[in-house]
């Protein structure tokens, strides 16, 4: 009561501007506490960074071996829209490969795990397309799709399918058999404990597979480009290498792999926005004592 | 495949002059097929009898085929000789009004301990809303006030095994069947959660068949102890449980608790169990 012609003077309120400061106090604060949190990770970063600064900058070290991180800096930004036209290309690539590994993957793997006959039937014929390199694949998916971008989306899709079935198939095979007695015991139907146990408790090792399944689909649409495009970050790749311009090549180097690490996190963030936060480790813990 | 709900006019229809007991296992026995072409005799020609709202444990050594027997009441196995009659039905597939429990307590992480406790209504199809009331109260009962919203990975193993027994009891089943349920706890929290269950089936009473290798806790809990030879599973004896009841921690001290206990260790000494 006290304190009543002071808040008349402040148009704001001074619960309000007391909850704004102690939330930047908090804000301060909390950055504070990631920079020693992630002290370590920060050093060894800068560590790396000043090593090829100084390694760059040897004169017995040609600019074309190791360019600086300076000439790299300035080369991509001397023509920033290129670079950014052909990643638009690649990541539109990657993510329809990734988007229809996943809409394939995962109703194949739900197959495997439903039944035998399909299981001897998809899985060898699985593992063996694994098994072949996917720049071996390349040509003939050329020849089956032409220059475009399609050749690139399948290559994607193909190198994401595997990881996306594997784990949606180990994921779906973890239900306990104890569970499914349970379940049928309350009378319930196959699908019932599909969709109310099975699909749920795989969801942590189906995210598991995507974030291997992205990364992969970049590795393969960027092969693909490599074969034969005329446009997308590893037709540009090469074309830097044609033209010996080293800052160039180490800018798209560093640009794919900045790409991977967004897409990879990228899938992160929507496992947190889409899973229970229980969900987001895997969904049957052993714990200590609970054997058998 | 389901059994159809007896009423009592079936059941006297059948035995007019003694009234039949809610579970009758007539000879059962069960042999697991071995590939490539061996079997395995899991149980031999069990026959016992469990009265309404009687509690029955279960004890005998590991591989005598107690788990096989609980799965056969509950019609998730066909046995290979014998059957099993509830209330006068035999049983031929799952049936409706069975509430389980196993050593895991298999909650789903992903869901709170109220939703938990409310799967068995989701799966029953039936409405939410009138039971939840009910959820509620059993948690209550078993300790959980308070814990309804948590996950189960922020609850105790003692905790989660109490919510597990609960989503046994939540579709009001009339037989509960636990197969070891308390092995993975602690000791301290398995004398806990036994008298918990006590009190549980004492306000809501059930016919239960309870599993467990321990022979005091077999003695502690029950009406009717039915001992389990090694493998193949036969009947060593079955005992009627005098222990006065309400049990208590003072029933231990008590001198017939330690007759029983004495008793049930000579027969497993005798098939060789115990040397």
């Amino acid at each position: 009561m006290r304190e009543a012609p002071k808040v008349l003077a402040e148009p704001l309120g001074s619960e309000l501007r007391q909850a704004l400061l102690s939330r930047a106090a908090r804000v301060r604060r909390e950055e504070r506490s990631w920079i020693r949190r992630n002290a370590a990770v920060l050093l060894v970063y800068g560590l790396v960074l000043a090593a090829w600064i100084v390694a760059g900058s040897l004169p017995s070290v040609p600019a074309f071996i190791l360019p600086s991180p300076l000439s790299i800096l300035q080369r991509v930004a001397r023509d920033p829209g290129t670079l950014i036209f052909h990643s638009l290309v690649t990541l539109q690539e990657v993510v329809l490969g990734f988007l229809l590994a996943v809409l394939l993957g995962i109703p194949l793997g739900v197959l495997i795990v439903w039944s035998r006959l399909l299981e001897r039937l998809f899985y060898p014929a699985l593992v063996a397309l694994q098994a072949i390199p996917k720049v071996a694949l390349a040509p003939i998916l050329v020849i089956w799709f032409g220059f475009g971008p399609t050749s690139k989306v399948t290559l994607a899709f193909v190198t994401a399918l595997f990881p996306i079935v594997i784990n949606t198939v180990v994921g779906l095979s973890q239900t306990p058999p104890e569970m499914i007695h349970l379940m049928r015991s309350l009378g319930a139907s196959g699908l019932q404990i599909f969709t109310k146990v099975r699909l749920m408790a795989a969801a942590p090792q189906v995210f598991g597979g995507f974030k291997i399944g992205i990364t992969l689909a970049m590795v393969g649409a960027v092969v693909g480009e490599f074969i034969a495009a005329n446009k997308g970050l590893g037709y540009f790749l090469l074309i830097a290498n044609n033209a010996f311009d080293a800052p160039l090549l180490f800018g798209i180097v560093i640009l794919l792999s900045l790409l991977s690490i967004g897409l990879f996190y990228s899938i992160e963030l929507l496992q947190l926005l889409l899973l229970p936060r229980p969900l987001r480790r895997s969904a049957w813990k052993v714990r200590p004592g609970a054997g058998a | 495949m389901k059994l159809a709900p007896a009423g009592p006019a079936s059941a006297a229809a059948r035995a007019p002059s003694s009234p039949r007991a809610f579970v009758e296992i007539e000879d059962l026995s069960m042999a697991y097929e071995v590939p490539p072409d061996s079997r395995l005799l899991a149980l031999d020609g069990v026959a016992c009898a469990i009265a309404e709202s009687e509690f029955c444990t279960i004890v005998g050594p590991s591989g005598c085929g107690k788990s096989t027997l609980l799965m056969l009441t509950a019609g998730l196995y066909e046995p290979s000789g014998g059957r099993v009659v509830i209330a006068g039905e035999p049983v031929t597939g799952p049936w409706d009004g069975v509430g389980m429990v196993f050593q895991r307590d298999l909650l789903l992480e992903w869901r709170s301990a109220l939703d938990n406790v409310l799967l068995p209504i989701e799966v029953k199809r039936l409405p939410r809303r009138a039971f939840e009331e009910r959820a509620r109260s059993l948690l209550r009962l078993v300790g959980l006030a308070g814990f309804e919203t948590a996950f189960p990975e922020q609850l105790s193993v003692g905790m989660r095994q109490r919510v597990a027994i609960c989503r046994a009891l939540i579709h009001d089943p009339r037989l509960l069947l636990m197969d070891e349920p308390f092995a993975a706890v602690d000791p301290l929290t398995r004398e806990k959660l036994g008298f918990d269950l006590l009190r549980l089936t004492g306000e809501h009473p059930k016919t239960v068949l309870f599993v467990t290798h321990s022979v005091e806790e077999a003695v502690l809990l029950s009406d009717q102890v039915v001992v389990l030879g090694p493998r193949p599973g036969r009947i060593l004896r079955r005992l009627r449980n005098d222990l006065p009841k309400p049990r208590s921690l003072a029933s231990r001290s008590d001198p017939r608790f330690h007759r029983l206990v004495d008793e049930i260790r000579a027969e497993f000494q005798a098939a060789g169990v115990l040397s």
